[in-house]
Formats: structure tokens, sequence, C-alpha cells
């Protein structure tokens, strides 16, 4: 019940200082997660870094990281908005089973994913036969690839949203109707609006997951120059043949990382509250 | 432009059942204490909340229609969704859109309506300025005061000229001195309306500052129906005499 | 004690035989691509003793002085493994027309041996035709569960893998013989139990256990 005026947003709160127990195990936490990147940067050939990037294995490794994580990105947004959005807001028998199998490829372990995924599209799978007489082979190509790396990122996408379409008051979108809005008008520019700090939170978390995909793409997608070998793959790769590129390689990956992730920083805490 | 509404409705515990009319020109108070079902009245005529059984017919055209299924067999069912009612709202909370200027709020609905933006927007100002909050209409809905809030709510709905207006409970957030101004503004906006307009409060004042005609709302029906005069004069319910009692000096 | 995957199966049973000739002793095997172990122990691990699928993974730990000179206990060959589905494939110079090849990656010991292969067979593939395994294990992997047509392994993959995929002998002067070296590694605490395993991997035992694998013994 709001009480007399509202008045304009008011600033300074008293803030009580944090428990020192508090900013010591912060503190123990932020030095787990930031040392391995330090060490990585002590540990760069930092003269030969560009002449490293620049590799053909490199670049191309990279190329396709990029092309595919953003491709794996589309996918699961394109699949996992609507799964959300019915989850969110459709009631139905075996909701929280639906819910639970999307969760699926949080706890699996990627390779098994990749197993699976064969065992699914693979030439032997239950889909090969099909996929054969199309003349259509899905292993060891980008596709692949696109397809391990969405299949581990939906549910980072799909947690993200849902939440988001919960967290909107269906007042905005009662009011709206009120006011003439087709359902279409309001879905633009009410509810997708609203949505958008969920919705890129959602997109990066999805986005980085399926950058750093291993396993699955490993085991269905295969490890071939120019085709499959995305960055992660390449790294594992050259860690013995050169330690070097590998750890420059590491570096970049984390560094596009932590710029996307930074840039979104303000959004996503809005969103995952 | 006249009203003509049986509803019957059952949400959760409530089981409301009303009959009434309204005719253009006058303003019906709903009075009724929490709980008495106002907010689902305002709900089932806007069209938020579809009648189990029942007729609102708004211009001799149906919003909603549900008869019992008869023994023969045959059901008649008619229900226009809220974007076709041509009703305008206002929410107790005014669920003013968060992301949108007061301005683009009040454009919205004539957006929706097919409007082209700069014509919506010129409108809109015209109306919020008329108002006296013209000054405003760049800010977000978080930035404004109660009262200057709930005008820009009361322009979100009216803008669009729409045959009915309904207003639930739009004075209960404001504090006393706020909601005394708001309320002469509001009185002057509904006397200009032209449609059938009902406002839903708990607050006598309101209904005797705003309305001709007054619908008691207790548990979900209608204990007393009248002119305020006739309603006060002879109360039948511990509701109404508890509210004489109350305001002494109405 | 560290052992490439390819020997893993095997020396664990010689393991096994070992423990039982010595009570009191356990053996804890891990295993994994050669290249991997080896620098595990030169990131100074705890291992014991070290077994490798070829010599010159060994070389830059022999030079640092971190292991005893290494003995070769048993020899491998390669062979063509061929997926049923891809049965056309009867020789090396059939590759070039297979859709994917699986080899090992090449700092990999089996990834080595298969490169000389094809070098000394002039087979050459593209790299867009090849998908690289991290070990010998993932390799084989890729053609008896994955799309891959065929691979060049080790022969005692190929005998492991028995019905599930087609071998095809490579003639021996295309083949490469694969030495296993043992080493005692030289930080080990408990380095009479590792020189004992050592030589215990010239006993008939476990002369027979690889030889059953496949394996030939020096």
């Amino acid at each position: 019940m709001k009480s007399g005026e509202v008045g304009k947003k008011v600033n300074r709160r008293r803030v009580e200082p944090p428990s020192r127990i508090a900013v010591v195990l912060s503190l123990l936490a932020v030095l787990f997660v930031a040392l391995p990147v330090i060490a990585l940067l002590r540990d760069v050939a930092w003269s030969r870094l560009i002449s490293d990037l620049t590799t053909p294995e490199a670049r191309s490794a990279l190329r396709l990281s990029l092309l595919c994580s953003i491709s794996a990105t589309a996918l699961a947004a394109v699949l996992g908005v609507p799964l959300a959005w019915v989850l969110a807001r459709v009631e139905f028998r075996g909701r929280g089973f639906v819910r639970g199998l999307v969760l699926l490829p949080l706890v699996v372990p990627p390779v098994v994913a990749g197993v699976g995924l064969l065992a699914a599209f693979g030439r032997n799978g239950m889909l090969g036969g099909t996929l054969n007489m199309l003349g259509i082979r899905i292993t060891f190509t980008p596709i692949a690839v696109v397809i391990a790396e969405a299949f581990v990122a939906l549910p980072f996408l799909v947690l993200a949203v849902e939440a988001g379409i919960r967290s909107i008051d269906r007042r905005y979108e009662d009011a709206a109707r009120t006011l003439g809005a087709s359902r279409s008008f309001v879905t633009r520019r009410i509810t997708l609006p609203l949505l958008a700090p969920s919705l890129a939170a959602g997109l990066a978390l999805a986005w980085a997951r399926a950058l750093g995909e291993f396993g699955a793409t490993i085991t269905f997608a295969g490890n071939i120059q120019g085709r499959t070998r995305t960055v992660p793959l390449a790294v594992y790769l050259l860690l013995d043949s050169s330690p070097d590129v590998a750890i420059a390689l590491s570096l970049l990956l984390v560094s596009i990382c932590v710029v996307v992730l930074v840039a979104l920083r303000a959004r996503w805490i809005g969103a995952i509250r | 432009m006249s009203l003509v509404a049986q509803i019957q409705v059952r949400v959760g515990e409530l089981d409301l059942s009303v009959e009434f009319e309204a005719a253009p020109g006058e303003t019906i108070a709903v009075l009724g204490p929490n709980g008495a079902g106002k907010t689902t009245l305002v709900r089932a005529l806007a069209g938020l909340q579809p009648i189990d059984s029942g007729r609102i017919v708004l211009d001799e055209r149906v919003l909603d229609e549900r008869v019992l299924d008869q023994p023969s067999g045959a059901s008649k069912e008619i229900f226009v969704p809220p974007e076709k009612r041509d009703a305008g709202v206002l929410f107790q909370d005014l669920a003013l859109f968060p992301h949108m200027s007061a301005l683009a709020n009040v454009a919205f609905a004539l957006e929706a309506g097919g409007v082209p933006k700069r014509e919506a927007e010129r409108r809109a100002l015209a109306l919020l300025g008329s108002l006296a909050i013209g000054s405003v209409s760049g800010a977000r809905p978080v930035s404004l005061s109660g009262g200057e809030a709930q005008r820009v709510a009361l322009a979100r709905a009216l803008v669009r000229e729409p045959r009915m207006l309904l207003l639930d409970e739009p004075l209960s957030s404001l504090d006393a001195s706020t909601r005394s101004n708001t309320r002469a503004t509001l009185r002057e906006v509904l006397e200009g309306f032209n449609g059938v307009r009902i406002i839903v409060t708990h607050d006598l004042a309101d209904v005797v500052a705003l309305a001709s005609r007054v619908l008691v709302l207790e548990s979900g029906a209608i204990t007393h129906h009248g002119s305020i005069q006739e309603v006060l004069a002879n109360p039948s319910s511990d509701y109404v005499r508890h509210l004489v009692s109350q305001n002494p000096n109405i | 004690m560290s052992v490439p995957s390819s020997a893993a199966s095997a020396v664990t049973r010689i393991a096994d035989g070992f423990e039982r000739s010595n009570s009191g002793v356990k053996v804890l095997i891990n295993s994994g691509p050669s290249n991997a172990l080896a620098s595990q122990v030169s990131s100074g691990a705890e291992v014991d003793v070290l077994l490798s699928a070829d010599a010159a993974t060994l070389s830059g730990l022999i030079t640092e002085k971190k292991i005893s000179s290494p003995r070769i206990f048993a020899l491998n060959q390669m062979a063509l493994v061929v997926s049923p589905r891809a049965a056309g494939i009867k020789r090396l110079s059939d590759l070039t027309n297979a859709s994917v090849v699986a080899l090992c990656a090449e700092s990999v010991p089996c990834g080595g041996y298969a490169k000389r292969v094809l070098i000394r067979a002039g087979v050459t593939i593209k790299e867009s035709q090849i998908t690289r395994g991290t070990d010998a294990a993932s390799t084989l992997g890729a053609v008896r569960f994955g799309d891959a047509d065929a691979a060049i392994l080790y022969e005692t993959d190929a005998r492991a893998a028995g019905k599930s995929v087609l071998t095809r002998q490579i003639p021996n002067r295309f083949n490469e013989v694969a030495k296993y070296p043992a080493a005692v590694v030289l930080a080990s605490k408990h380095m009479k139990t590792a020189k004992a395993f050592v030589r215990y991997l010239k006993t008939p035992f476990a002369k027979r256990v690889l030889l059953r694998v496949g394996f030939s013994t020096p």
C-alpha cells in the first residue's frame, strides 16, 4: 500500500558496513576465480602473442568458435524463448517434468551429451537412416558444432528467460489490453521490452557456455581443422605441441568473454534477482 | 451510451452476483468494503475476467454473454476481448508502464489503435496539459509523485475517448491533501466525459463528491441501490450504518 | 603408476599379478595419453613408474634427469581399423577417398606413428578429412561409435574392438613398430617396489598377458 506521496527517488541510504567474515570470504571467492586468469597472463609469451594468435590454425579456430557460438546462441534462443514462455505462463500436466528435462544438459557430463547426440543424429543413430536417405550428414560438420553447443547452452537461456517472464507483472499486460492493444501489440511493446534484461542475461550466459563447450563438441562433431576444431579443442591439442599458442588462445577467449560479460553486468544483475 | 449488466462470476472464494444499469451522463459509485468484489466487477466489465453467466451490454453491443445450457442443449456464448471493448480503465495500482515516459504511456493507447506516433504524442501531450501535468510528460513513472502518476493514468484511460470509464479506487493511495486536489480534478473530468462512468471506492467522501448514484456491494451482492441521499438516509445494512457514523459531516 | 591408454588394460592385469605376488603392495594406475602422463611427471606429480607408448615422449624427462633409463617392455604395430559401414576401404591408399579418417593428435605417440605410416605409404589425407582424437581410446571411439570411416591405430586396439570394426593389415614395409618403454621416476618414494615392477614386466606372466592382447615382446 502506498502511503502519501511517492516523491522523487531517494538516493541516500544508510548502509551498514559488511561483516569482516563476509569481506574475507568474498575476497577469497574473487581470488578463486581470478587466479587462473592472472596465472595465464603471467605465462603468456607476450613477444610472440600476435604471431601466435595469427597462425592459420589459431585463426581458423577463432573464426569457427565465434561463428558457431553465435549461431548456437541464436538456435537456443529460437527454441528456448517460446519454451520459456510456455513454462512460465501455461499450466499443463507434466510441466515440472518438462522443466527438469530442459535442465538436463546442465547436469549431464558434456561427453555423455555428445554420445547422446551421436545416438540421435549419427549415421547409426535414431535419425541416421532418414538423414542418410536425404543425403545429409551432420557429424564432422560445423552444423554438428552448433547443435552440440546449442544443446548445452539451452538450459541457461530457458532458466533466465523463464524467470524474467514470471517476474513481469501481468497487470501491465492487462492494462495494455484495456487500452486497445492486441495481443501481438502487447507482446511487442510491453512484454518484450520488460523482458529485455532477462533475455540479455540469458543470451550472454548461453553464448559464453557455447563458446567454451568441449566434450560434446569433440564427441559429436569430431575434431577437424577448419570444420569443427573450435578454440577449446584447438587449445587441448596444442597443450603439448605448442603450449605458448595454447595459452595465447586461452587468454584471448577469456578476454572476449570478460569484455562481453562486463558490458552486460548492469542488466545482468537486474535480471537475475 | 448505456450499460446493462447482469454478472455472475465466481473467483476464488468470492461469488459475485449483480445486476444493474447505467445511463450516460451519470456517475455510478460502487461502494463496498475490501473483498466485496469491487475489483472483480471492474475486471469483468473490462473483459479481464470472463463471467460465468449473465450478460454485459454496452450501447446495445454485447460484450459478454453466457447463458447456461438450456434443456434443449443450446448455449449462447459471446465474449469480446478487452482490447475491443472500448473501455478506459484506471487501475487501483495505476499499472503505468515502467519502461515508458508519461507521454509514451498515454500515447500508447492511441498507437495501439493505429494512430501514428507523432499524432498520438501530440494528442497525449494536449491531454496531459489539460490535466496540468504537461511538465512531467518526459518523466518515467518511478519519478512521478502520487498525484502526478494518478493524472497520467487517468489521461491514459481517457485519451481514446472510450464509451465507458472504469475507475478502481482512484484516490485511495493518495494522502489527504493530494486526495482532495485530485478529487476536484476528477470531478471536472468526469463531468466532461460523455459515456458511462463507474467508480469503485470504499471512501464515502469520493461517493458524495463524484457520483450521482450508488450501488453498495457487500460480499458479492448489491445491498443498496439508489441516489446517495436515499442510501444514506435509510441504511439497511451494518456496513452503511458504520460508514455513516464514520462520516458525520456528510 | 602412469600407463598409456593403449596399454592400460594389459598393464592393469599385470599389476593384479604383481599385487598377488607381493602382499602388502597396492598398485594405483593412472592412464591417459603418453604426452599428458609425461608432463604430469615433469610438473612433479607423485608417480613411481612411468610407462609410455614411445621413447620420444620420455626424452625430455631423461634430459631433465627425472627418470631412470627406460627399458622396452612391449612392442605394438599399427593397423588400419575400418567401420563396417565403409567396408570398401581395404588399403591405406583407399583413405584418400574416405569422408572422415580418425587419427590421434600428432603430439600423442599413436598420432606420430600413424603419420610415419602414411608418409611411408605415400598416402596424403586432406586436413578437412581428418578428425583428431586426444588419445587412442577416443580415436577408436570415433570409428566404433562415431561416424568416422577409418582410423590408424594400434594392433591391440583393433583386437580389442573385435567384431565391431573391420581390421585391415598394414604391409610391413609401411608399418611402424611402436616401442613401449618403462622407467622408474627418480623422485619416487617407493624406489624398491618401483624397480621391482619394472622387472616384473619381463616375467613370463607379464609377457603372456601382453601377447594375449596383441602386443609382442622384445
